[in-house]
């Protein structure tokens, strides 16, 4: 055990289909420190998304070991990683997954009321956060009323409520148009300076120029650093 | 094009079992209420139809008691009655006990003789036939007939000899040879009014009866009019020259239509009744499918929208999923008609005795399997229309497009409103989700409503019934009624049996028979007969439940009428009032001494008074009772040790040459308890059909409401939710929803107690609604929508996030 | 020159948002000519799929006309739309939307039988010819949850052109498989169009398109002007040297 944030140790995944077994990934070895902002990038069906399951403890190798955060993943059970994540780790999805009848302020709080944090300072906590991502206005409204742009801040908002240290991202920006993926990038680069670990897959090339360190999964295996920096050179 | 729909709509319905099986089974269990009852039904009445012809049945019957002595001119009688106005025919029965046993046997079995005043040959009225070869039996040659199903149920047949008790006979038996055997479909009461049962009934001559029954006069008189609606209007005065022309006192008197004969009508309404629970059942599964094809319907939407954009139109679509409900509804009607046939048939037998036909073998009945048929294979189709059509609506671009059910939830006011209320949001979760889906919800609600109210409707009835029937044999302190053949002298009787008879604690007078009163119509018979009861207040035999007037408290030989209340207030009278009774004839003015709470409308006079009332006289002209009400010692005996004491009790009688008929008081009141129990338990269990029925709804809607929300469920585990939390999400929805449900089902219930109560004609007095039927009602609702919700709350809180979103 | 069979005037996309109008298409005009193969490529959110969905009728502009050979398909009402697509286009889904329920066979027979088209057993010989053609014969009889997502596009695309579409789609046709997957599926788009099909596709896998002919950039609602003068001077190239060659 070493003192890495994040720590993956020979992580296989192999899914059984009814076509046969599909080796999504092949003996992964990933150390992440604290304060490092991460891109993992690769094809369509290279792995990445399986990869960062790994991390969040949504999805489990079938051998290998995942630390996160001093937690040994692979020991717990669904249950209890479930509670584990909510305190843990902060998850942003590619489309926003907001629950749709509650406000944006409700769905800040849920982490808060599922984890049993920050008792009777919820509500001012969910309000700061807002502010803090630069949308307070839409404490009260549901998510189908505001853009999109606005719904990924939030989902932000609430990633970050039980503050935890490692932010995960699948595609966070996918599914806004430029200007607004610009925004969400700035405030990523702020949460970074600020001290927050963030991992984020993307297959956007541009955006995986701007993030310091670059990991490329390619069929289910981590690309040497070395090559991808050199392809990605250029666009410094 | 015929068979790739065909191909879609039979893989799809394997593909989805748990579902199809559900689908399925609902329409089976409605078909199978369906064809069951219904050919009970048609098979019991066909039966009565058949048997019972109009043109020999009676139009008026009077159940008579005989004085005692020999000199009785019947011919006369039947001559002078036939002078009544409108009587076209009338004809004298006698039908009275008689034990007989097979030689060998070592005791007697009860059976009963029947004979005609006329020949065998001239019976117009209830005729019986003869059934294979044999003749009728002839006088004095020791011969008699037996009823075919007697003959069946001991193998007997004709030339075998039986041995008959008679009274003041040989106690081992005389021997009588059979000559015939006879089919009697017509149904005939005992002096102590119960059904002549057809297997153990007997026939003779007149005077060979007389002599084999210990008596002389009629028990039963017929009579024919030119047409029913002149036997409604002389029916009174017939029933006044028995009174005039005859020694003859009435004990009772009914008027039948025989074009819509009582027992074909009584039994056409239970079996009608019968029926609609069959057909509610229908429904109820209707209600099912079209939860289920939304769903199916739902979760196919990304396929219909391929299927469009592959070229297939609305109709396409429409075809293919119409196609799966009607499927449901194959697999579920076939079993259901070929075992709803053979269920029906059985049930047929199990009830006929009780409604007083014989049904022999086993038959169809066409309209019940073609009814069955054609509602298995309409229900689910037009279960299905609605939602098929609704989701086949969906445009390529939505199907293809579809991200769930986040929809546009808030912009309406009643979101605005609900969000300031401050409740968990785990709840309020659960109430928006509730009322998200208020369509499919509403089916479901609707289902378990219904099946909710008719439950606690029916057992708040029947344990009202239960009660006031139960309360009516406390009334009674006398455990057996002996009423002779012929009317004997009380004081030597009672000295016969207290001596001759062990456990016997008292033998008290007793009368009962029916009077005229003026201004009243019995709700029963549509007459204006009243059925009395005379007895000794002194003695213990009736235990009154006076609520009016003081009756025989200071003075146990008043003279009075006390009347039940429920004839109290149709007439309007109270205690001090008089009321005007025509018996024998004559008006006799009689002052209102009391009213008592009694279940069947009834008066009751010190026996004395009643006797001289209507001319029960004995041989001195002084007043004799027509029964005796004999208490025994133990002072709750069970049906076989009161049995055990009427077995000595005839044998007393008939060794000192009386003939009588006796009733178990005690079996009397197990048997309608019982009877009354078998039909609340048929009903009952149509309710619970519709209450499992609607349970399947609610976990159908769950499941439903879990696979929609698989999204929701991945966030909320994704944000930190433990198992604990999504289980009580869906729990607390299946709550919602049942819990409502029984609220409004509550009024409902009474509702329907008292639909049931009118539509079944029950003139119990004081029936209602028990209210312990909403209580256990509550805690079934409970139990049932804890466990309609246990199985989709615990499969939506074993999900994990990877598999939903790899199946996103 | 010969007609195109896609002609696109003005066409614009608008969509109304609680946060406002949101235009996706901005006024495109484009033609696209008989046997060409076309990738639409960008970044997301920049209308590629709803321009691929003018093309086949799923969605209508707000304003503008695409017509497809000959037909205007932006007018046309869904159930004349609904039979002309069947026989004239062919579709081919990111997530291969193959019944799952059915056989690999019945699944391309399927658009035959909606179409009414040739008689059963013509539509069976078909539909085997064109499995043979993708190199998925052999998983005739299964259900398609027993084939790899390869061998799943490939049953997809046999599917698309069962009745000879002029047109072939494809919206993200590589946005599910792996790696050697996607380039056999290229493979299949490259003989198509040697075949004369015409074919055009929407993917942001820019790896895969490196060696399509046509790659048109849309993006914020348009389509890049320098890649659409590209796509001409391409163009008219090939014809040329098509014409040398005949000479």
């Amino acid at each position: 055990m070493n003192d890495s944030l994040v720590s993956l140790e020979g992580v296989e995944k192999v899914f059984k289909t009814r076509a046969g077994p599909f080796t999504a990934l092949r003996g992964v070895d990933l150390q992440i420190q604290d304060r490092e902002f991460v891109a993992i990038v690769g094809p369509s069906g290279s792995g990445k998304s399986t990869l960062i399951n790994m991390m969040t403890g949504i999805d489990r190798p079938t051998s290998g070991e995942v630390h996160v955060a001093g937690e040994r993943l692979t020991g717990l059970s669904e249950n209890k990683v479930a509670k584990w994540r909510g305190r843990n780790v902060g998850v942003v999805f590619q489309f926003f997954q907001l629950m749709p009848t509650l406000t944006v302020l409700e769905n800040v709080m849920l982490p808060m009321q599922y984890c049993g944090t920050y008792k009777g300072q919820r509500r001012e906590r969910a309000m700061e956060m807002l502010k803090l991502v630069e949308v307070p206005e839409t404490a009260d409204k549901y998510p189908s009323q505001i853009s999109g742009g606005q719904q990924q801040r939030s989902a932000i908002a609430r990633a970050l409520i039980n503050d935890p240290d490692l932010i995960v991202g699948d595609e966070p920006t996918g599914n806004l148009d430029t200007i607004s993926a610009g925004l969400v990038f700035e405030l990523f680069e702020e949460l970074v300076r600020q001290g927050k670990t963030i991992v984020m897959v993307t297959h956007d090339r541009e955006l995986a120029g701007r993030i310091p360190r670059v990991e490329e999964v390619r069929d289910g295996r981590l690309v040497g650093a070395g090559e991808v920096d050199a392809r990605l050179a250029s666009k410094h | 094009m015929f068979r790739s729909r065909w191909r879609k709509i039979l893989r799809d319905v394997w593909a989805r079992k748990s579902r199809s099986a559900m689908a399925a089974t609902a329409i089976f269990v409605g078909v199978l209420g369906v064809v069951t009852l219904l050919s009970a039904g048609d098979l019991l009445t066909s039966q009565l139809k058949q048997d019972l012809r109009e043109e020999d049945l009676p139009m008026q019957a009077v159940f008579v008691s005989a004085p005692g002595g020999a000199d009785l001119d019947n011919a006369a009688y039947l001559d002078a009655l036939g002078e009544s106005p409108g009587v076209t025919r009338v004809e004298g029965r006698a039908v009275r006990p008689l034990a007989w046993k097979l030689p060998g046997d070592a005791e007697f079995d009860d059976g009963f003789i029947l004979a005609a005043w006329e020949p065998f040959d001239e019976i117009t009225i209830q005729p019986m036939r003869l059934s294979g070869e044999g003749r009728y039996p002839s006088t004095g040659q020791h011969e008699i007939a037996i009823e075919r199903r007697m003959a069946d149920k001991h193998g007997l047949g004709v030339g075998d000899q039986i041995l008959l008790r008679t009274p003041g006979g040989d106690a081992g038996g005389d021997a009588w040879t059979i000559t015939g055997l006879v089919f009697m479909p017509y149904p005939s009461f005992s002096a102590a009014a119960a059904a002549v049962p057809s297997d153990a009934s007997m026939f003779a001559t007149f005077e060979d009866a007389q002599a084999l029954g210990g008596f002389v006069g009629f028990s039963t008189l017929y009579a024919r009019y030119t047409d029913f609606p002149t036997a409604q209007e002389q029916s009174d005065s017939f029933f006044a020259a028995i009174a005039q022309e005859t020694p003859y006192v009435a004990v009772y008197n009914y008027i039948d239509d025989p074009a819509e004969s009582f027992f074909i009508t009584q039994t056409a309404q239970i079996t009608g009744m019968l029926s609609m629970l069959g057909i509610i059942a229908m429904v109820v599964a209707g209600l099912l499918v079209v939860n289920i094809v939304n769903s199916i319907v739902g979760e196919d939407k990304r396929q219909i929208g391929v299927m469009k954009s592959l070229g297939a139109t609305r109709w396409d679509n429409f075809v293919i999923y119409a196609g799966i409900a009607i499927t449901f509804g194959v697999i579920g009607t076939v079993p259901g008609v070929v075992i709803g046939s053979y269920l029906g048939a059985l049930m047929a037998q199990a009830m006929d005795e009780t409604l007083l036909t014989s049904i022999e073998g086993f038959s169809l009945s066409s309209s019940a399997i073609l009814t069955g048929i054609v509602m298995g294979l309409a229900i689910p189709f037009l279960a299905a229309i609605v939602p098929v059509f609704l989701g086949t609506r969906v445009t390529i671009l939505q199907a293809m497009t579809d991200v769930g059910i986040s929809g546009d939830y808030g912009k309406s006011r009643w979101a605005r409103a609900f969000n300031a209320v401050p409740l968990p949001t785990n709840t309020k979760q659960a109430v928006t989700n509730v009322m998200r889906k208020k369509g499919r919800l509403a089916l479901t609600w609707l289902t378990l409503t219904l099946a909710a109210a008719s439950f606690m409707g029916i057992f708040g009835m029947f344990v009202s019934i239960n009660d006031k029937i139960g309360g009516l044999f406390d009334a009674f302190g006398y455990e057996i009624v002996v009423v002779p053949n012929e009317r004997q002298d009380f004081e030597q009787v009672r000295g016969l049996i207290l001596a001759g008879v062990p456990g016997v604690e008292a033998v008290d007078p007793g009368i009962g028979l029916a009077v005229e009163l003026e201004d009243y119509v019995s709700p029963e018979t549509d007459t204006s007969q009243l059925q009395m009861t005379g007895f000794d207040p002194a003695a213990g035999s009736m235990e009154l439940d006076i609520v009016a007037g003081t009756a025989w408290a200071d003075d146990p030989a008043r003279e009075g009428i006390v009347l039940t209340r429920g004839v109290a207030n149709a007439l309007d009278k109270a205690p001090g009032d008089t009321v005007a009774l025509v018996a024998q004839g004559q008006r006799a003015e009689i002052e209102v001494i009391g009213v008592a709470s009694f279940a069947i409308d009834q008066g009751f006079m010190e026996w004395r008074t009643l006797a001289r009332l209507v001319g029960s006289t004995n041989s001195q002209g002084e007043p004799a009772p027509t029964s005796m009400l004999i208490q025994l010692v133990n002072p709750d005996p069970t049906v076989e040790e009161v049995d055990d004491v009427i077995d000595e009790l005839d044998e007393v009688l008939l060794s000192d040459g009386i003939a009588a008929s006796h009733v178990n008081q005690i079996g009397v009141a197990e048997e309608i308890a019982q009877l009354i129990t078998m039909f609340g338990s048929i009903f009952q269990i149509a309710a619970i059909v519709m209450a499992v029925i609607g349970a399947i709804g609610l976990l159908s809607t769950l499941s439903m409401s879990v696979f929609e929300r698989l999204r929701e469920i991945g966030i909320m585990r994704s944000i930190g939710a433990g198992s604990v939390t999504i289980a009580s999400q869906f729990l607390t929805e299946g709550m919602l929803v049942g819990m409502s449900a029984w609220l409004v089902a509550v009024p409902l219930a009474y509702l329907i107690a008292g639909g049931l109560l009118a539509s079944m004609e029950i003139e119990i007095e004081g029936v209602g609604f028990d209210p312990s039927a909403l209580w256990i009602g509550l805690i079934g609702m409970i139990v049932i929508t804890v466990l309609a919700s246990l199985g989709p709350s615990l499969s939506a809180a074993r999900k994990t996030v990877s598999e939903i979103l790899r199946y996103q | 020159m010969p007609e195109p069979l896609v002609q696109i005037n003005d066409l614009v996309k608008t969509y109304e948002t609680p946060a406002g109008p949101l235009s996706v298409l901005q006024g495109i005009d484009m033609e696209i000519g008989r046997g060409e193969f076309i990738a639409l490529v960008g970044p997301s959110g920049g209308g590629k799929s709803t321009f691929l969905n003018m093309l086949t009728g799923i969605d209508r502009p707000t304003s503008g006309m695409v017509v497809v050979d000959g037909v205007d398909v932006s007018t046309t009402s869904e159930r004349k739309l609904t039979r002309w697509r069947a026989r004239n286009i062919g579709i081919v889904f990111q997530f291969f939307q193959l019944l799952p329920t059915l056989t690999v066979l019945e699944n391309v027979m399927m658009p035959m039988d909606f179409a009414r088209v040739h008689d059963r057993q013509e539509r069976s010989d078909k539909a085997m010819t064109l499995l043979e053609r993708f190199d998925v014969a052999d998983q005739a009889d299964k259900t398609p949850d027993l084939l790899s997502g390869g061998q799943q596009q490939r049953v997809a695309i046999a599917r698309a052109l069962a009745n000879d579409p002029v047109l072939l789609v494809g919206d993200e046709p590589t946005g599910n498989l792996d790696h050697m997957s996607a380039a056999v599926v290229f493979e299949t788009f490259y003989e198509l169009r040697d075949q004369g099909q015409t074919v055009v596709i929407v993917t942001h896998d820019r790896e895969v398109v490196q060696d399509v002919p046509t790659v048109l950039r849309l993006s914020d609602g348009l389509v890049d002007s320098t890649s659409l003068e590209a796509a001409a001077k391409r163009q008219t190239r090939e014809q040329q040297a098509t014409r040398l060659a005949d000479l």
